[in-house]
């Protein structure tokens, strides 16, 4: 298995009056290639979920691991490396840097490589072309329409070439048409090999053909895991 | 002391409860706190370090007012803890060095399998860095200015005559011959380390590291001698003039600095790159060890190298124009 999650806990301000379980005993397993759906409502879980496996946090207990390397327990300046390496994040909020152009935004993960510009912007037309944004290379991120944007978080996500697509409510700020649009391109990811693990309120997203499973969550515990097809 | 006080219950706790295989809680709340506590101690040490310079520099500046010494010798002889501050700290450098070289490299292994010994090993310098401060505030507490002490002229005196004398009745050309010799040959096991690293760790490696160490260390305990008894008196252009301190003062141009830096950085090099060899049989640490040792012997042997030529000058400079420069 590509992605295996075993007990996992996420407990934010343990022991304080604050104290809020994020996430209580996960077992997940993600096979390579294998679109993976997380469901639930508000507060479920779903971001924290898609952070531990995203590298971005690290679980208050559990077993975590990508390839058989337990991200759960690897030393910080590790975890920034293998994030690097594995993972393309799309965050619900786009957060891409508003007085950067879209070129500059798409290239930042590019930057700590050593990647010489000219070879940067290369690698960005390439991906800007493919996901119709081209046009908008120069355009200052605040100038970006939504679904522009989440073409170019899209873009910044696969610049590196991550094995591993990890989207948290892609389609959130989009309409209909918009949304499916976004998520078609997702999809695409999964036929060039990449596994993707999404969150999304929307059926659309949720019974979109080209997703595996559909994994429910609840109070940050798995709820129900269903198969598509 | 202060950060590496801080350190000690991480060091018990990490002795007590760490278990590299768990997941729990306690487990990942320990590696982020043995994160913590080892970033603080690597500062500590390192400043640790680096105060024996300012110890030397301050009993050179004590030597202006104590009665009878003339440089940081007399200073450190003003009383009894003076001379077994300076070696503490000498020494020490090694040690707080050691556990610095074993902090990194076990940050380059994903397991990180040097964490219990390093913590083990803190718990051990912990009395030694106290010792050091104990010493230190009663050598600077216990300071007289009106009692008498003595200067490196009395101390240091010649090789066979009156005085305290080094090494006895050995004529200084055989001391240097000898010493030349030792440092070739010492040079040359430096090279045939180099091509045996990456090899598997067998008894007789590990023993034959050890002894590497081992000559690192008479090496530098040896070239202090030297320095000492011998260079000195060259560099001072003056026959009983033998100091070790003298020679950082601005007016021997300060080469007592690029004299002690190269010797303090080959010997600790070499050194560590014959303790920490048998670390590399530990998950993980195979390629993060050869790197090291590679690195170090190299450095050790460059340091040597540009230690040698500048003792070496002075002697040469005299014999062949007869005088200073």
């Amino acid at each position: 298995m590509l992605i295996t999650l075993e007990s996992v806990d996420k407990i934010y301000n343990s022991g304080a009056i604050n104290e809020v379980a994020a996430l209580r005993e996960i077992d997940l397993t993600v096979a390579e290639g294998e679109m993976v759906c997380l469901q639930g409502p508000s507060g479920s879980g779903k971001t924290t979920l898609l952070s531990v496996i995203g590298c971005i946090f690290s679980p208050t207990s559990g077993r975590a691991t990508i390839g058989g390397r337990r991200i759960s327990r690897l030393p910080d300046h590790f975890l920034t490396r293998y994030r690097r390496e594995l993972i393309g994040f799309i965050f619900q909020n786009y957060n891409m840097l508003g007085h950067l152009s879209v070129l500059e935004n798409i290239t930042l993960p590019l930057l700590p490589l050593g990647i010489s510009p000219g070879r940067r912007e290369k690698m960005a037309d390439a991906l800007l072309d493919k996901l119709a944004i081209g046009h908008r290379k120069h355009f200052i991120a605040d100038q970006l329409s939504g679904g522009e944007l989440q073409r170019a978080a899209i873009a910044r996500a696969l610049i590196n070439n991550p094995p591993i697509i990890v989207a948290d409510e892609p389609t959130a700020h989009l309409d209909g048409k918009l949304a499916l649009e976004i998520i078609d391109l997702l999809a695409e990811q999964k036929a060039d090999g990449r596994t993707l693990i999404l969150s999304s309120h929307d059926p659309a997203v949720s019974g979109h053909p080209r997703v595996d499973r559909v994994v429910a969550l609840r109070d940050g515990r798995i709820s129900s895991q269903v198969s598509a097809g | 002391m202060f950060l590496g006080g801080g350190a000690v219950r991480t060091a018990f706790r990490v002795i007590r409860y760490w278990d590299a295989g768990a997941d729990s809680t306690r487990q990942i709340q320990l590696e982020n706190e043995t994160w913590l506590s080892a970033v603080l101690v690597q500062y500590g040490l390192t400043i640790q370090m680096v105060s024996l310079l300012l110890l030397v520099l301050a009993a050179d500046g004590f030597s202006r007012i104590l009665v009878g010494a003339m440089c940081a010798t007399g200073a450190f002889l003003a009383n009894p803890y003076g001379i077994p501050a300076l070696l503490v700290r000498i020494f020490g450098l090694f040690f707080y060095g050691f556990w610095i070289v074993v902090h990194r490299l076990d940050l380059q292994s994903e397991q990180m399998p040097l964490t219990r010994f390093k913590f083990y090993y803190l718990l051990l310098l912990i009395p030694y860095i106290l010792a050091d401060t104990l010493l230190l505030l009663l050598y600077l507490g216990s300071l007289q200015p009106d009692i008498i002490t003595s200067c490196c002229g009395v101390v240091f005196s010649g090789l066979a005559g009156e005085g305290r004398n080094l090494v006895g009745p050995v004529p200084a050309l055989h001391l240097m011959v000898f010493y030349y010799g030792f440092a070739g040959l010492l040079f040359f096991a430096s090279r045939r380390q180099l091509q045996r690293i990456g090899r598997n760790i067998s008894r007789s490696e590990v023993l034959g590291n050890m002894c590497f160490a081992l000559a690192w260390l008479i090496f530098f305990l040896f070239s202090l001698l030297v320095v000492t008894a011998v260079i000195s008196s060259y560099i001072y252009a003056m026959p009983a003039h033998r100091c070790p301190f003298d020679i950082l003062l601005w007016e021997y141009y300060s080469v007592g600095y690029p004299i002690y830096f190269f010797l303090i950085a080959a010997a600790f090099c070499g050194m560590s790159a014959g303790v920490i060899a048998p670390v590399a049989a530990l998950p993980g640490m195979a390629g993060p060890v050869a790197g090291y040792r590679r690195a170090a012997i190299k450095l050790s042997l460059y340091m040597m190298v540009l230690f040698l030529l500048v003792i070496s000058w002075f002697p040469a400079v005299y014999l062949a124009f007869g005088g200073e420069w």
